[in-house]
């Protein structure tokens, strides 16, 4: 520790700590990927079946295609459309209000205020203002669709756009903001065509936390939705009944779920650190 | 001309400004006022009655939301407290820049990848009384198999694990990176000075990982006290009411009861606490700011 | 090209004035430098007649046209910046022609004239890379590139050459001046260097704590400073300045003993007598002489600058400095004879330090 030399007892410790470490938090998804590939009856053999003795993909097949489950693909795309739309519009609003607050156009009581507020809103428990939200959305038609659910994730992804792309806006040399102004940019153009190509990291840290909270958000999506714009949560949790426990269905689904997001993170790890660590630690 | 600048500078602030009227003033308003009414979506015509802060009132007798209230944050606390420790401990070992602490960092993301209501599903065969793996395991240390999930007892501390695994890498990633701003020299200073490993840490790594480790409370106290996901396909508030979380029991009252007033009212309590809390934390990075 | 004209420009943030009552004019391909120490407002005025930022009070033309309100883009204006400012993320090419694009220009219009301008300072072969593969001097070039390209009315450069090293940096004032000279350009340049300003301008604006200490040619504030922050800030080394008692039209002070010309007496006595004054001479104004004289310094320390020696002298309370060239070798503690060419001294008010001759 601390970059200094090590005995190579202290090593060998590390090494098996790491294992050790490792087998913990990797078995759980080990354990989600076999029982999808088991038929069901061998989830409820004791002692446990660690290596599958029939592998299948009966689960897989019965989920993607029979009707029973209703349309997976409808699903499927439910989530995908909301998620990008959520992504897209929080980074879009989120920047320009950031970019906005970045500034001293504005008063800085103002900007203060707002901040401030803005910061609030990420403390509020989701479900004191998803009855409500609920409520008004039957109010005015918008339960089950894309757009009621999409209004909600965008708001409660704005705060943390905000406060990050904040932090990455002050960090431009305002020279080339004055450059862009003395090129001829009005403001619009100055923020799109300057600002935000110069930002692209932080806008990516952005976009996956945002990936990460539209994709699996359980709460809000079964409240808001039931069949039209229905998202994957909210199917598996459908599986769950008293009597029988599809395991071999729900650890399927989970499976198909989990994959976009392990794809998607491994490209962008770096930028998920640095999401979860910005403002803990001045760099 | 700065004119111009100030007029797009509010157009720019209009979008966001909207979204969040939309989803959570207004919201927020309606619940406000709600909560002073009853009423009770459940029977068809009916119209919400003024009943002053009597909803606030009950809340006190309501044994159930007091119930929901003490597991909420027994969960917070203790959750909280052992993710610090083990996050510390984690951090501590990847800082150790050897070459598996490269791989080590990859595998630590996996459960922030899977989504609650799946965790919820997985451990819940995991935990399961007659077939699941976690009794498997404990048979070799000679503990007969128990009933996690089904027993009054057993069930919350079950769920305590599982959001431990599930958040272990937020504070083990904030801690390293707490860890990695430290200047080395310091360190090295530390020891021409005489100091031992232990020492260091205690004296100089835990003192300048503080705003850190305030900025990772912050967030995960927010965090527990929303359980929600997690418990809702595991074990859906139960055995009885053992697992019944704040968020659960809201939930109910308000989309299962439709008592609509009740709800508000315990929304907006429950609201405040967490507001009162999250400022206690915030003022402690705030003085922590001046201090320097 | 252009005129500009700068009628009482202030500018204030809060309580402090940065920008006092500035009123100066550039003429249609006039090079004018507005020098004087960080902070002084030089920055903050070539802002505003940017139109980055407001005046708090005044007007400003350009092509007496009032353009107060013009915002930044419609005054024709190009400027160059400290740090060059590119675009990291566009290459050469984009950076030049951006501000093209953004008006815009035909497309083949603003191919050739990219081409023509980079062909025009040397970067032509530059035109696919990005600015953070090139060099400093490199980059300056872009940034002038960009200027130029839009073919401007005035030109406005924010000390373009302080970040390079000393060699570019000379070779660069050299370039600067024919580059504009050859445009016939009108420019306002910014700099802290006074060699820099001497050199380049065709006038200059000495500035200080946001007030105009003075506006004239080279000849002008170095042969005529108007007051003593001028005296001082302009010449190098700076000139030597040290307190006088003046009876019978003598100067005494510590080690010296001048007679003052008719002229000068006359200045003195139009102005008004004072117990004090303070005298300025430049150091390279004062010479060593072999036979007696009224003057005498003790030497301190000798610096060998290479061509020439400057000394530095000491008596009772003065210190001063004289730049020789290397026929004597003087040592430390030596006393030395010396003349300073009294036509070429200055006097100045030991209150206002205005000038008085």
């Amino acid at each position: 520790m601390f970059g200094l030399t090590k005995s190579t007892v202290e090593k060998v410790l590390l090494y098996i700590i790491c294992t050790i470490v490792i087998i913990v938090v990797v078995f759980p998804l080990y354990w989600l990927i076999i029982t999808s590939l088991k038929y069901d009856i061998d989830s409820y053999v004791y002692p446990p079946q660690f290596f599958p003795v029939n592998i299948t993909f009966k689960n897989y097949i019965d989920i993607l295609f029979l009707a029973q489950e209703g349309n997976l693909v409808k699903y499927f795309l439910n989530s995908l459309i909301i998620t990008i739309s959520t992504i897209f519009l929080s980074l879009l609003f989120g920047s320009m209000a950031a970019y906005s607050l970045s500034k001293h156009y504005l008063s800085i009581m103002f900007r203060r205020m707002m901040l401030a507020l803005v910061l609030v809103i990420r403390i509020f428990p989701p479900i004191t203002t998803a009855i409500p939200y609920y409520i008004i959305l039957s109010k005015f038609r918008l339960v089950d669709t894309h757009i009621g659910l999409i209004i909600s994730y965008v708001s409660f992804s704005l705060p943390f756009t905000i406060w990050l792309m904040i932090g990455f806006f002050q960090s431009l040399p305002t020279e080339i903001e004055k450059a862009a102004t003395i090129d001829g940019c009005n403001f619009w153009q100055r923020f799109i065509k300057i600002v935000i190509p110069l930002s692209l990291p932080g806008l990516a840290v952005t976009a996956i936390f945002g990936f990460l909270y539209s994709w699996n958000e359980f709460m809000l999506a079964s409240i808001l939705t039931s069949e039209n714009a229905k998202t994957l949560p909210v199917v598996i949790a459908g599986f769950i009944s008293d009597k029988y426990l599809f395991w071999g269905k729900m650890t399927a689904l989970g499976v198909l779920m989990t994959i976009p997001v392990i794809i998607f993170s491994s490209f962008a790890q770096r930028s998920i650190v640095k999401g979860l660590t910005f403002g803990a630690v001045k760099e | 001309m700065l004119t111009g600048y100030r007029k797009w500078s509010i157009i720019f602030l209009l979008p966001s400004g909207l979204f969040l009227i939309f989803a959570y003033v207004y919201p927020m308003v309606y619940s406000f006022i709600m909560s002073f009414f009853s009423y009770s979506m459940l029977i068809p015509g009916a119209k919400p009655v003024f009943t002053g802060i009597s909803n606030y009132l009950s809340i006190f007798n309501n044994l159930a939301f007091l119930n929901s209230l003490r597991i909420t944050f027994i969960f917070s606390i203790v959750a909280i407290f052992f993710q610090f420790i083990i996050g510390l401990f984690l951090a501590l070992v990847m800082s150790a820049n050897l070459r598996i602490t490269g791989v080590f960092r990859v595998f630590m993301f996996i459960p922030l990848m899977i989504a609650p209501v799946v965790v919820g599903i997985l451990w819940r065969n995991l935990y399961h009384a007659s077939y699941g793996v976690i009794n498997f395991f404990i048979s070799f240390l000679g503990i007969p198999p128990q009933i996690w999930l089904g027993s009054a007892t057993k069930a919350l501390p079950a769920v305590i694990v599982v959001e431990i695994w599930q958040q272990l890498p937020v504070f083990a990633f904030i801690l390293a990176a707490g860890i990695a701003s430290i200047p080395t020299e310091l360190n090295k200073a530390a020891l021409v000075d005489g100091c031992g490993r232990m020492r260091i840490f205690w004296h100089i790594t835990l003192p300048l990982l503080k705003p850190a480790i305030i900025v990772a409370f912050l967030l995960r106290i927010i965090d527990t006290l929303r359980m929600f996901d997690i418990v809702y396909t595991m074990t859906q508030g139960g055995p009885g009411t053992a697992t019944k979380f704040l968020s659960l029991h809201i939930y109910e009252k308000g989309l299962r009861f439709f008592d609509i007033g009740t709800a508000a009212a315990q929304s907006w309590f429950f609201l405040i606490i967490v507001l009162l809390i999250e400022i206690y934390f915030i003022r402690l990075i705030l003085r922590r700011g001046t201090a320097r | 090209m252009a005129n500009l004209v700068l009628k009482n420009i202030t500018k204030k943030f809060g309580k402090i004035v940065a920008v006092n009552n500035f009123s100066f004019n550039v003429n249609d391909a006039e090079f004018v430098t507005l020098v004087g120490p960080s902070g002084c407002g030089k920055s903050t005025t070539l802002n505003i007649i940017a139109g980055l930022e407001d005046p708090t009070e005044g007007e400003i033309y350009i092509d007496n046209i009032f353009s107060n309100n013009i915002p930044p883009s419609k005054r024709d204006i190009a400027m160059v910046f400290q740090s060059y400012a590119l675009y990291p993320h566009m290459r050469v090419r984009e950076n030049i022609g951006f501000g093209l694009k953004i008006r815009r220009f035909d497309k083949k219009e603003i191919q050739k004239r990219v081409t023509e301008t980079a062909d025009f300072l040397g970067i032509g072969n530059l035109l696919d890379r990005k600015p953070a593969e090139l060099s400093g001097g490199q980059r300056q070039r872009v940034a002038l590139g960009r200027a130029i390209v839009r073919k401007p009315k005035l030109f406005l450069l924010d000390e373009p050459l302080s970040n390079l090293d000393a060699k570019l940096r000379t070779q660069m004032r050299a370039d600067l001046k024919i580059l504009f000279s050859d445009l016939k350009g009108s420019v306002v340049y910014v700099t802290h260097d006074q060699l820099e300003a001497m050199t380049m301008s065709d006038r200059l604006a000495v500035m200080n704590d946001g007030i105009i200490q003075q506006i004239g040619s080279s000849d002008e504030v170095y042969d005529h400073p108007s007051n003593l922050f001028v005296a001082g800030f302009i010449g190098s080394p700076m000139m030597n300045f040290v307190n006088v008692k003046i009876e019978r039209g003598v100067i005494y002070s510590d080690g010296i003993e001048m007679a003052l010309t008719k002229q000068q007496l006359d200045k003195i006595a139009t102005y008004g007598y004072k117990k004090e004054y303070i005298l300025g001479t430049r150091p390279e104004n004062i010479t060593i002489l072999k036979s007696e004289s009224k003057i005498r310094f003790e030497v301190e320390v000798v610096e060998d600058a290479g061509a020439e020696y400057i000394i530095h002298l000491k008596n009772g309370k003065n210190r001063i400095s004289l730049v020789s060239e290397k026929d004597i070798s003087p040592k430390r503690g030596e006393s030395l004879n010396l003349q300073f060419d009294v036509n070429k001294t200055h006097l100045f008010d030991i209150d206002t330090k205005v000038a008085i001759y």
